[in-house]
């Protein structure tokens, strides 16, 4: 995953940031952004090759940020994370062109595994 | 329900949901910084680390405790969502596993395990879910007054038929006091209260002195039943 970029989104600021900080341990190079607003603006500037979304945030909700990202960037695949009972979410962010979803607390193995599949989902289709 | 025990319930519901997903949000902070300091030590030499072998149990500890406290969210989620609809369809074997799951405390002070058997086959009710799990919780608890301490209580969901289905509530130990406490407990105005209760959902209860010590029938389909 050396090389890898990505975004992560979430508004729990601890949450998002140990979890860069771990995706980064592991050579994958991490950015953040605390709210759609922040993340759409920050994959306008500098896009990253995959970006993992939360599906419950204030203001912008994870799917309207998620059907930004499938309309404007395309080519950007999205892993969202849901919360509890989160499935009818997930399913429903499938539909909108999510890659697939992860419930918190998630296991980073997981994670992993779920971005390499994507980009090579992306990469295929490509 | 009157309308107004229909909104303090849902009420009651909505805190709570709301509560355990700020629970999990905790509980994924928590699980995020005990997997980075496990992968800040795993990059370091063993033996430079004092006391490591305590330091990566207790780190797994806090990963199972972790854990329990998600499936304990996850239960009390599903839970706090069951007066959402007065007619909804469930499965009953989750149902049932979710019940246990939450009475297991209530056992514990009584000294009984509490166990829900393991079924493959889905049995998908249409009901009243929150009367449902109400009517199965009241049964734990009549036998959580009958059985003794060391006992195992065992809830198993079956399909009888298309239409009917039940759950089945054994144990592994019934002395002949406990017999008579069952036979003592079905002349009770608790029990009274159970039998009507199962009847608003169609359904119908026996409480035997043998194994399943009750018997819980419930129609597959109750929206026409009550």
């Amino acid at each position: 995953m050396e090389g890898l970029k990505v975004l992560l989104v979430d508004d729990e600021e601890e949450f998002v940031s140990t979890l860069a900080e771990r995706l980064r341990m592991r050579g994958i190079e991490t950015g953040t952004a605390g709210d759609g607003e922040q993340a759409l603006k920050s994959i306008s500037e500098d896009p990253p090759q995959l970006v993992v979304l939360d599906v419950m945030m204030p203001g912008l909700s994870g799917l309207e940020v998620l059907r930004r990202v499938r309309s404007e960037h395309p080519h950007i695949p999205v892993i969202l994370l849901t919360g509890i009972g989160g499935t009818r979410e997930g399913i429903e962010g499938m539909r909108l062109g999510a890659f697939d979803y992860l419930m918190k607390p998630l296991a980073i193995e997981d994670l992993i595994s779920r971005m390499r599949a994507a980009l090579a989902a992306s990469r295929g289709g490509a | 329900m009157a309308p107004m025990e229909m909104r303090e319930t849902a009420f009651m519901g909505r805190i709570t949901a709301n509560a355990t997903h700020e629970m999990k949000n905790v509980l994924a902070i928590i699980k995020e910084y005990v997997g980075l300091i496990q992968d800040i030590l795993a990059r370091l030499d063993k033996d430079s680390i004092p006391s490591s072998e305590k330091m990566f149990r207790s780190l797994e500890s806090i990963r199972d405790q972790v854990q329990r406290g998600v499936d304990l969210s996850e239960y009390l989620n599903r839970f706090a969502h069951s007066p959402d609809e007065t007619i909804g369809t469930f499965e009953l074997n989750l149902t049932v596993s979710q019940i246990v799951y939450l009475s297991r405390r209530l056992a514990k002070l009584k000294e009984i395990s509490l166990e829900a058997a393991q079924q493959n086959q889905t049995i998908t009710i249409v009901s009243d879910p929150l009367k449902a799990q109400m009517l199965i919780f009241q049964c734990i608890d009549v036998l959580l007054d009958v059985l003794e301490s060391g006992a195992t209580m065992r809830l198993e969901a079956l399909q009888l038929d298309p239409g009917t289905a039940a759950v089945e509530f054994s144990t592994d130990k019934v002395s002949a006091e406990a017999r008579q406490r069952l036979k003592d407990a079905s002349g009770a105005p608790q029990w009274s209260s159970l039998k009507e209760l199962a009847g608003t959902l169609g359904g119908s209860i026996l409480l035997g002195q043998e194994d399943p010590l009750i018997r819980l029938v419930l129609p597959v389909d109750a929206e026409h039943k009550m």
